[in-house]
């Protein structure tokens, strides 16, 4: 065992009963498929990663995760080989009392369902007519069975406006966090008429993030999955390290339905195949020393000072740029200079 | 701000709270597993005076 820790996103099918207008996955299909065999071949992966890593936890996500008709044995599995934590983002559409019973009898870690906004009217807009209300109720259900609740929103100019009365909603429903993350360009969110957030936008995002997260403390978790956070704002810095932000390939690692490994599940840049190689092969074999070392980055990135507490999001230079060792055109620090 | 690369394998414990691995949840939920998974820091720290 090292003393690096990692976490592994595991899209655990493919297969999604909604058709929301920011996903990055616009080829998942409706109808649930069982995989059992190939998923348990994962677990098998990721278990014996924890000779090298210490792993932090599993998100299981989709497609949507919790269509699969094996998600309460994919958790039992994972649990027996040794993984603590599990956890699930969903849409939250399909929970029922029996399924969040189901769901905390097998020790869920925290499940997250996605809200685009404070109302039916702005969230429907994105996720679809009646998901907002679905999601509400999947969210007490999963509450009244004693199971921590979150609540994922990603951000576009469509939705930026509302970030406070989410965090109002938040709380009114008893949540313990709210991550706010930046849409970006690739698969629906590239084609269906929702707008990226601009690095003003992003700025914005970022100083209420910092700001609510002091006006809530101790009444909920605010964060946001993005290395800008920890860029230093004139209010505050969220980190005294010396190193941290992009995790990509760094403390995290996505596995998709078919097996295929990414350095982040925003970052579709094909490292390897759990079918054909261990977890910890595709690690040695890849190309990730470049995320490792930050000296690599190019443009106003590999010039910031903040490029090891950041690195900027590597997803985001990635589908902007095509190229994931670019700037990440979406800082403000870069906007300063003619970004986006 | 420059951090060592060169035998880098990964984020340590109190990095990766640090860091956009945490989308699934952030501060107090990860500092919170901080301080119940300890393990960790004891590896590391027997790592340090084996070696």
């Amino acid at each position: 065992m090292t003393n690096y820790v990692m976490q592994i996103m595991w899209h655990i099918n493919n297969e999604c009963n909604f058709t929301c207008r920011h996903c990055y996955n616009n080829e998942q299909k409706k109808h649930p498929v069982d995989r059992l065999d190939f998923q348990q071949s994962v677990i098998k992966r990721i278990a014996d990663l924890q000779s090298h890593y210490h792993i932090i936890r599993v998100g299981l996500l989709g497609g949507e995760p919790l269509i699969d008709p094996n998600i309460i044995r994919v958790i039992e599995l994972l649990h027996s080989h040794g993984i603590k934590r599990i956890d699930i983002s969903t849409n939250g559409s399909l929970i029922t009392s029996d399924l969040a019973r189901q769901l905390k009898d097998v020790n869920v870690g925290m499940v997250q369902v996605s809200i685009e906004g404070p109302t039916a009217a702005i969230n429907d807009i994105v996720r679809g007519n009646g998901s907002f209300d679905r999601a509400l109720k999947g969210l007490r259900l999963l509450r009244e069975a004693g199971i921590d609740t979150g609540i994922m929103t990603t951000v576009s100019q469509f939705n930026l406006p509302y970030i406070e009365k989410m965090v109002e909603l938040a709380i009114k429903e008893g949540n313990k966090i709210i991550a706010f993350n930046r849409m970006l360009p690739i698969g629906r969110g590239e084609t269906e008429g929702l707008h990226c957030l601009t690095s003003n936008d992003l700025y914005l995002m970022m100083i209420l993030i910092h700001q609510l997260s002091k006006e809530y403390h101790g009444k909920l978790d605010i964060s946001s999955d993005d290395p800008l956070l920890y860029i230093p704002t004139d209010q505050d810095s969220f980190t005294e390290n010396n190193y941290g932000g992009c995790g990509a390939g760094i403390g995290s690692l996505a596995i998709n339905y078919d097996g295929s490994v990414f350095p982040c599940r925003r970052l579709p840049i094909n490292i390897g195949n759990i079918a054909n190689d261990s977890l910890i092969g595709i690690i040695d074999s890849s190309r990730l020393d470049c995320f490792y070392n930050r000296e690599t980055l190019k443009g106003e990135c590999g010039m910031c000072d903040y490029r090891q507490i950041c690195g900027g999001c590597r997803a985001a230079a990635y589908a902007f740029t095509g190229d994931y060792l670019n700037e990440d055109p979406q800082c403000w620090k870069i906007s300063k200079k003619g970004g986006l | 701000m420059e951090a060592p690369n060169k035998e880098r394998r990964g984020f340590k414990l109190n990095e990766f709270v640090t860091s956009c691995s945490t989308c699934m949840g952030k501060e107090g939920l990860l500092n919170d597993l901080a301080k119940t998974d300890e393990s960790v820091e004891k590896d590391a720290d027997q790592q340090k005076q084996v070696s």
